[in-house]
């Protein structure tokens, strides 16, 4: 690929120093325009399954069927004023969506759509991905404290509390795969489970449900959403946001919806490969190349699986207490988290 | 003993609830579209005051002024009769400013000759104030409207 995208450059007489410098671009530009078409997408998604689940219509004035709907609420964003509050940190003010975007971005990179097909393949890919995805933790806390308001504040004071007792029991039960696959590297730990028994959900079943509920809590997603909860706070880190800020708060929000879903896909659910264990493409020898296609297809519809079920566990639960929340994290997750682990070990000692 | 009790019960709790949600999927939308499609509603609806008609589409109305003394925002309706060669009450003018209007009812029920009714029609919304005034082409309902109207009544009794 590297050599026929440097070929384009020969052909067209350019120096081939562009080439050389845009070639690590490509992958990033792609993930982007995934990146914003899946978010757009994810947002109808969202308001439409509300919408099934309690009995009412949904968007459906714009566009056939109200499918334009998120398409004109970010034009409206983008046209609409930029107010920085006159008592703000200005400059903490405007770095915070990006702060709290970028590490959203930034993980998409280090999700397999298919096999190999990963932009960044690090060996330490699921470390990597905790880490970066931490960062955005950071953001909103200057965004609740810049934004010179109690309600950004409380919001943000309980984003971070949340998400760092959240952090423990993601990681260790994220571990739980890491012990039964032997590598960090997520392309391995996808290929590495095969079909549908080889999924690490059966050997980790508490480790999935640790994650999910982890996932829920670190995406400030219904039951865990203290932090924007509208009731109390009036929409806590972000109240002073208006705009294109704004917007990117929210684009971030859905797309780490959507990479956290995948990352449960890759640890646990076999990511790209399919539960059958072979490819229908695969059969056919002439298309045996575009079997990526297959992967990707399992990809995406476990994660929106997983992201439907995410979405329907917010149109059920009622959002949790501040003290049950913080008892809940430390005093029953990180426990189940820890004996999670001693029996995968445990598992994979003996039988695995 | 007692923690795995309470983690049953809430798993429990937890799957009833989304077992409940999932099955409201499958039903239609409650939703009313309103400016598209309107709601029926009971004909004892208080919706605006009308007139009623006889079946030659003349107004029941004797001009007795009971409606005006009994009204207890002033004077919100106007009435203006001539009486005609065989001595019948005819209404020249007959307005209303449902503007004011706080629905009551009391001009429904002390008229004698039922010459006015509660219809059902609720979409009171008008750009101006003035346009809430309501002459006698506006309140007068058909005669086929007024029959309706009154059947429904009768089938609620």
């Amino acid at each position: 690929m590297y050599d026929f995208y440097l070929k384009i450059f020969k052909y067209l007489s350019l120096p081939k120093l562009i080439g050389v410098i845009t070639w690590p671009v490509i992958p990033f530009a792609a993930i982007a325009a995934l990146m914003i078409v899946l978010v757009l997408f994810l947002v109808l998604l969202e308001r439409k399954f509300l919408a099934l689940l309690t009995i009412r219509k949904g968007p459906n004035r714009v566009g056939p069927n109200g499918l334009f709907q998120t398409v004109a609420d970010a034009i409206k964003l983008l046209f609409k004023e930029d107010i920085i509050p006159a008592n703000a940190n200005k400059i903490l003010f405007t770095i915070a969506p990006v702060v709290f975007f970028f590490p959203a971005m930034v993980v998409y990179g280090l999700i397999p759509f298919a096999h190999n097909w990963v932009a960044i393949n690090a060996s330490c890919g699921l470390l990597l991905m905790l880490a970066i995805s931490a960062i955005s933790i950071l953001g909103l806390l200057s965004a609740g404290w810049a934004s010179n308001n109690k309600y950004s504040m409380l919001g943000a004071m309980r984003a971070v509390s949340q998400a760092i007792s959240y952090e423990l029991p993601l990681v260790l039960s994220a571990l739980s795969v890491v012990v039964l696959s032997g590598t960090m590297n997520l392309n391995k730990i996808a290929f590495g489970q095969g079909n549908i028994f080889g999924w690490y959900i059966f050997p980790s079943f508490f480790g999935f449900v640790i994650f999910l509920i982890c996932t829920l809590a670190e995406l400030n997603r219904v039951p865990f959403d203290l932090p924007e909860a509208e009731s109390e706070l009036v929409s806590g880190y972000n109240t002073e946001y208006s705009g294109m800020k704004f917007a990117l708060f929210f684009l971030a929000e859905y797309a780490a919806l959507f990479v956290y879903s995948a990352l449960i896909v890759t640890l646990f659910l076999g990511g790209y490969s399919s539960p059958f264990g072979g490819y229908i493409l695969g059969l056919i020898p002439y298309i045996k190349k575009v079997v990526f296609l297959e992967q990707a297809f399992w990809l995406m519809s476990k994660t929106f699986a997983i992201i439907l079920l995410i979405m329907w566990i917010r149109a059920t639960l009622p959002r949790l207490r501040a003290d049950q929340l913080m008892s809940f994290s430390w005093k029953f997750l990180l426990p189940l988290s820890f004996l999670n682990l001693l029996f995968v070990a445990l598992f994979k000692y003996f039988i695995g | 003993m007692e923690l795995i009790k309470k983690i049953i019960s809430g798993i429990i709790a937890i799957k009833n609830g989304m077992e409940m949600i999932a099955k409201h999927a499958f039903r239609p939308a409650i939703t009313i579209q309103y400016p598209e499609v309107k709601d029926q509603f009971n004909a004892r609806l208080r919706g605006h005051i009308a007139l009623t008609s006889n079946e030659d589409g003349t107004s029941k109305c004797i001009d007795c002024k009971s409606c005006v003394r009994v009204c207890p925002c002033g004077d919100l309706i106007k009435i203006e009769s001539h009486k005609d060669a065989e001595g019948n009450v005819k209404i020249d003018k007959f307005s209303i400013d449902l503007g004011r209007c706080i629905v009551c009812g009391n001009c429904v029920d002390i008229c004698p000759k039922s010459a006015l009714i509660m219809s059902n029609n609720y979409e009171l919304a008008k750009y101006d104030k003035e346009d809430l005034v309501f002459d006698l082409e506006d309140l007068k309902l058909s005669y086929e409207e007024t029959q309706h109207l009154l059947k429904e009544l009768e089938k609620d009794l």
